[in-house]
């Protein structure tokens, strides 16, 4: 317990260097993990389920071969695909937008210096290291961040393709 | 249901990454004790403050010797010759001095002396004395002539202009040159950007009018 508020007490410090804009990197790492596990969740838990549903209900079928069967088998794999692909692009977003908002925190670190340089001249190297260590620290925390958010991204991403080729495959085969 | 167990988790992550960033950076927690290293090093700075001003009163003295080592290194050496509207005001004060040293014998000859020696003297005095003040603060060299280099050719130009009361050159103009027309044009241009030291009359800065030459020297 005591590590742990410890821990705590660390990341406050950090939130506190960082500024503002850390604390929307934060906010928008928070927002990407969630829909990260929420896909993983679905595509590991609920989608099999709704898979095997529609494949019951397309082998109550009497006949799979007339045009309006094609109709709804595509209808079928166009919703699974919806499904499968719902929170893909904001999660891709938020992996494109994480290292932005980083930047975004290098430059409003960086107008702090230079903001003490032009009231304390160059002389004073302790006022330069709040407004250095908010560029840095929010860089920092922003490429990790998306770093950390890039490779679930992309594997959702195969995932979700190869999901809705097995279930096409699935369909027709019956 | 499916989004609180998903923030759950998410929380956890992002507590993670930004544990693990704490500590990528724990290095500079590391730093404190270096950081009042830091205050030292200010006081070096204070002490190298009164160290400058130090250094600054050395250069000071040291000053008013280099424009006198300046001119010769480079073979130009200033010249000057006695201006028209300058001559009448000294020669003035000249002969004033020499009267009464020279009176003590005989009266009537002074009268004609006074006017024979009054104008080589004065030649003589005024050129010396305008060398002590036509002093060149800043020189640049001449472009040495491309054509002119080809042609390993060397000469001089003897340039007359007038100093402003800043010390800058106005009205450039050609005397002399050796060889004629070669050189005439980076002299003038260089001549243009040189500063010299105001004539002071009663203290304060007066147009003087002066003659330069300028030698081109083919290096090596």
């Amino acid at each position: 317990m005591g590590a742990l508020t410890d821990n705590l007490f660390q990341i406050e410090l950090l939130l506190e260097r960082g500024g503002g804009v850390l604390w929307v990197i934060l906010v928008a790492s928070v927002l990407m993990w969630v829909l990260i596990i929420e896909r993983y969740y679905f595509m590991l838990v609920v989608y099999p389920s709704q898979l095997q549903r529609l494949i019951d209900h397309w082998q109550q079928r009497q006949e799979r071969y007339s045009w309006q069967a094609q109709r709804i088998r595509e209808g079928m794999i166009a919703e699974l695909s919806q499904n499968l692909r719902k929170f893909l692009l904001p999660i891709k977003t938020l992996t494109a937008v994480l290292p932005m908002l980083g930047l975004l925190g290098t430059v409003i670190g960086m107008i702090q210096v230079f903001d003490v340089m032009t009231v304390f001249g160059t002389g004073n190297v302790r006022g330069f290291a709040g407004g250095i260590s908010v560029a840095l620290i929010t860089t920092m925390a922003g490429l990790v961040t998306a770093l950390s958010g890039l490779y679930f991204s992309a594997n959702l991403e195969h995932r979700a393709q190869r999901a809705i080729q097995h279930a096409r495959d699935l369909l027709r085969r019956e | 249901m499916r989004f609180l167990v998903a923030i759950a988790i998410a929380g956890l992550v992002n507590l993670g990454l930004f544990l693990l960033m704490s500590y990528m950076i724990a290095g500079q927690d590391g730093v404190r004790p270096e950081d009042e290293n830091m205050t030292m090093v200010e006081f070096v700075r204070l002490k190298r403050e009164p160290d400058s001003p130090e250094l600054k009163q050395r250069k000071l003295p040291k000053k008013p010797p280099p424009p006198e080592k300046l001119p010769p290194p480079p073979t130009t050496m200033p010249k000057s010759r006695p201006p028209q509207p300058n001559v009448p005001t000294l020669p003035a004060e000249v002969p004033a001095i020499d009267l009464p040293l020279s009176l003590k014998g005989t009266g009537p000859y002074l009268g004609d002396y006074k006017v024979s020696p009054s104008a080589p003297a004065s030649g003589e005095t005024i050129l010396s004395a305008r060398e002590g003040e036509v002093i060149p603060l800043v020189r640049t060299l001449p472009r040495y002539p491309r054509n002119a280099a080809r042609r390993r050719l060397e000469g001089s130009v003897t340039i007359e202009f007038i100093i402003m009361k800043d010390g800058s050159v106005r009205d450039p103009k050609v005397v002399e040159a050796h060889p004629p027309g070669v050189f005439d044009r980076a002299a003038l241009e260089a001549i243009k950007k040189w500063k010299f030291k105001p004539k002071l009359m009663e203290g304060e800065p007066v147009e003087q009018r002066a003659t330069q030459e300028i030698e081109f020297n083919l290096p090596g």
